[in-house]
């Protein structure tokens, strides 16, 4: 079964983008269209004025998108460091971005607890209630995926197969983590201000 | 897994050393594009024939709504009840599982998934496809949500039943009629696997067509095929999405007590609370924005097969060539905005309305585009009519005589009386049904000695072709007269209103057309496989084709071509070039041994390009050259 994949090498190398590197930003278009159409229906509902609520977001809503922009922050410096093949820095970043990515997780948690305390649930009283749960909750289901992708990374880190030479994952991982950034940011602000 | 490592590769890896294969790897769980188009084939076959009898069967009911239909009692076991009467609510599945086999299991996952697997590849002149591995995900997705649409025909309280485009709040309340049930959460279960599906092997068609065409093939060297295959592979990643985004909300509503759609519904339908405030329109904006690119994703994959059988059967170049690209850039971008055609009657703000009504009639100038290109190219062609090419035609004649009703339906002043009517029904079969089955079909029987190394019968096809028109045509035309005097469409029976006493005749005349047309495709059927098994062999290149499928040998191996991928020095339409030995010059051919300007495909464009060969017009037909001989002027020399 494995044959049919060598066959692809000979060409490989002749490609303007690894082919990998491109399916993933294909797919990153695919996942802002689903933001995008939510985000939509979010603005289309909220015009019709029947039955919508507004209220404060969490608080810790805050809070995780400071944790969300640090874990960026530290992936960005792990891949610098694989480039410059500074295998420890390479570790302690991706672990910091792996436990951020975790606190994330949690932080969402505890703002959805803070919502349910306010009676703000899911299926409340209002569409308002459900549509913060649907926007952070699918935003946080890309966020569990890239976990496990960090919680990979850093097996591969520690068995130092993160590196100048082998790039690949790391790329790869990097600009979907990035992007999941980026859009919690847009829900963030789209959420306060919409 | 470990497709990494083997993609972390070393240059001088063998092309094509074989593995023990076994039957699994070979068949089933298949990395090989060729191998998982045919699957896709299969199983969009196997969908058409079970859509095909539900569509026979409804049709039974509807033209002889009084018959007894005991005899069906072996199918459909408890749902003809003992007076012999087909269950109400069993229709209304039925129709709906028609529905929704055709347009997704069939003619966008048996269509694409079938064509864009075999040729992307092998046109573009690449081993495989970007991910071979998410490749096979895509077809076993399709597979199980395949599995998950059927297994919901079989559920005591009947598939799901509120029309393909499940409108809530039909859809949104278990308890609103026995298909809203458990049918229609299986339905949303399998749709979810199908977008996976969908936008899996979209991900890697777009992939692979941007990144992994080989040395020579530019983006304006792309036979019509990838182009078509391409853009839907597009507006497929753009829209699947947003069906996604609104198959999620409308799970919610069902099973989790939100109320995204749901809005004046009292306590006893929800079994619980009261829901007020929701919107069901909403719904509509989400699925339509699908719903338009959709019929696109189904139709541009059909015109790419014919246009590519139409040039190679006129033996001449695609006429505006260049054009083509551009309407189908136009109708891709265009099928975006206006979703809002289906929804004239929800009550939208009239300026938006003729918003929508402007974008909708501007999509009629890029689709008259193609379907000039189309006739040009067979005007004074050298036409051969193989069956391949006979049903390419027929694409043709389809998309004209549905396009022409899609402009009634585009004003919004003439739509509001349309609307759901007959009219519609007439509309988007022949538009979209018929002509993209016969696309399908198309293909097959032009693909099929590259898919089997076997040729089809052809008497067989002519056959097929003719009976399968005339009963199209037979069903649907008269549908437009019903339409246009009102007839509602999604009725179970019309003999019980004497207002529609009048259409009796021509509803039984439909069914008997319905049902030849049911029967005529046992012939494709039996030709099919008969010939899979014990077809005439076929010669490499039977059709005399340019594109670089044809340069792979007869015999399917893994990577497509022994030895390297052959560089590609022209377009793909050099047929009846002046001088030329042969009436075709495949793609890889380089340009020495030609008799006429060697630098590149334009001067078959241009009108009487050339220079020395004015005599001939076949190939150098034109429109302003047309015109000129029209009116008595000489012909333009390049
Ligand atoms: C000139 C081009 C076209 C125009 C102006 C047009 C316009 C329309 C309009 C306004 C409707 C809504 C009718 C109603 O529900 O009241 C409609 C329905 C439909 N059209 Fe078209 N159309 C065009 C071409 C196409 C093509 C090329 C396809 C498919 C390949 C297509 C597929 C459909 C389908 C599937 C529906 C009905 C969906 C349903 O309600 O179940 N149309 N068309
Ligand atoms: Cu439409």
């Amino acid at each position: 079964m494995q044959a049919h994949l060598n066959i692809k090498s000979q060409q490989e190398e002749q490609y303007t983008v690894n082919p990998k590197k491109f399916m993933m930003w294909v797919f990153i278009v695919a996942i802002c269209m689903l933001f995008a159409g939510l985000t939509s229906a979010y603005i289309v509902k909220k015009a019709d004025q029947k039955n919508w609520i507004d209220f404060r977001l969490p608080a810790m809503f805050m809070y995780t998108t400071l944790i969300v922009l640090a874990s960026s922050a530290t992936l960005w410096w792990a891949a610098r460091s694989a480039q410059k093949d500074e295998i420890g820095k390479v570790k302690i970043g991706i672990v910091a971005t792996l436990v951020l990515g975790i606190l994330f997780c949690l932080g969402q948690w505890d703002g959805w607890s803070d919502m349910v305390s306010r009676k703000i649930v899911f299926s409340g009283d209002s569409v308002s209630f459900s549509f913060v749960y649907i926007l952070s909750g699918l935003h946080l289901v890309h966020i569990v995926g890239g976990v496990i992708l960090m919680a990979a990374l850093t097996v591969k880190a520690f068995r130092y197969k993160i590196h100048k030479k082998s790039m690949l994952g790391i790329q790869l991982a990097s600009t979907y983590w990035h992007f999941l950034t980026i859009l919690w940011v847009y829900l963030y602000v789209f959420l306060v201000n919409a | 897994m470990s497709h990494d490592t083997h993609t972390a590769h070393d240059a001088h890896a063998e092309e094509h050393h074989h593995h023990e294969e076994t039957f699994i790897s070979k068949y089933v769980f298949s990395m090989d594009h060729k191998m998982i188009g045919k699957q896709f084939l299969f199983t969009g076959i196997l969908m058409g024939v079970i859509g095909m009898v539900l569509s026979m069967i409804f049709r039974v009911q509807l033209g002889w709504p009084e018959a007894n239909m005991s005899f069906l009692k072996p199918v459909l076991g408890g749902w003809i009840n003992d007076t012999g009467k087909l269950d109400p609510s069993f229709y209304m599945g039925m129709v709906t599982i028609h529905g929704t086999i055709m347009v997704f299991f069939v003619l966008t996952a048996g269509l694409s998934g079938t064509f864009s697997n075999l040729l992307i590849p092998l046109q573009c002149g690449a081993r495989d496809m970007a991910s071979p591995f998410v490749n096979m995900l895509s077809y076993w997705f399709f597979f199980m949500s395949s599995v998950v649409m059927m297994i919901s025909l079989f559920l005591s309280t009947g598939p799901a039943a509120p029309g393909w485009t499940i409108y809530p709040p039909l859809s949104a309340l278990p308890k609103a009629m026995p298909g809203s049930g458990l049918g229609m959460t299986l339905w949303l279960v399998s749709m979810i696997l199908f977008i996976g599906s969908a936008l899996m092997g979209g991900m890697n068609y777009i992939v692979t067509v941007l990144n992994m065409r080989t040395k020579g093939m530019s983006m304006t060297r792309l036979p019509l095929t990838i182009w078509s295959f391409f853009l839907t592979a597009v507006l497929g990643l753009l829209s699947f999405p947003v069906l996604l985004g609104g198959c999620l909300l409308l799970l919610f509503d069902r099973s989790f007590g939100t109320m995204f759609y749901l809005s004046d519904i009292p306590a006893e339908l929800t079994g619980g609370i009261e829901r007020l405030g929701g919107s069901p329109i909403l719904f509509q904006h989400l699925f339509w924005f699908l719903g338009h690119p959709e019929v696109y994703i189904i139709l541009l994959p059909a015109l790419g097969l014919t246009s590519e059988i139409i040039a190679t059967n006129s033996r001449k170049p695609i006429f505006g060539y260049r054009a083509m690209i551009m309407s189908l850039l136009g109708i891709a971008f265009l099928s975006f905005i206006v979703w809002g055609h289906h929804m004239f009657v929800t009550g939208m703000n009239p300026f938006l309305g003729s918003v929508f009504v402007l974008a909708t009639l501007i999509i009629a100038v890029p689709s008259a585009i193609k379907v000039f290109n189309y006739l040009a190219t067979l005007w004074r062609g050298n036409i051969r009519l193989t069956p391949a090419m006979c049903f390419a035609i027929g694409l043709v004649s389809f998309f004209i005589s549905g396009g022409l009703t899609g402009l009634y339906l585009g004003n919004a002043a003439l739509d509001i009386n349309l609307h759901d009517t007959y009219f519609v029904v007439a509309h988007f079969h022949i538009v979209m049904g018929t002509a993209a089955i016969f696309g399908m079909l198309a293909g097959i029987y032009h693909w099929f000695p590259k898919m089997y190394r076997k040729r089809m019968n052809d008497k067989l096809g002519y056959l097929h072709f003719w009976l399968t028109i005339l009963a199209a045509y037979g069903v649907f035309f008269p549908m437009h007269f019903m339409g246009l005097a009102g007839v509602p469409r999604r009725y179970y029976a019309f003999n019980l209103l004497e207002e529609f006493d009048v259409w009796t005749d021509l509803n039984v005349f439909i069914s008997v057309a319905a049902i030849i047309g049911g029967f005529a495709q046992l012939i494709f059927l039996y030709n099919f496989f008969s010939s899979v098994l014990k077809g005439r062999p076929t010669e490499q290149n039977p059709w005399g084709s340019t594109t670089l499928e044809w340069t792979a040998p007869i015999k399917h191996i893994h990577g497509n071509w022994e030895g390297d991928i052959p560089t590609v020095y022209r377009w793909p339409y050099d047929y009846s070039v002046p001088g030329a030995e042969h009436d075709f010059i495949p793609q890889n051919v380089p340009h020495e041994g030609d008799l006429i300007e060697p630098n590149d495909h334009q001067s078959y464009r241009s009108p009487g390009g050339g220079g020395g060969h004015t005599d001939t017009h076949e190939v150098h037909f034109s429109v302003p050259n047309f015109f000129k001989k029209l009116f008595g002027l000489k012909p333009a020399t390049a």
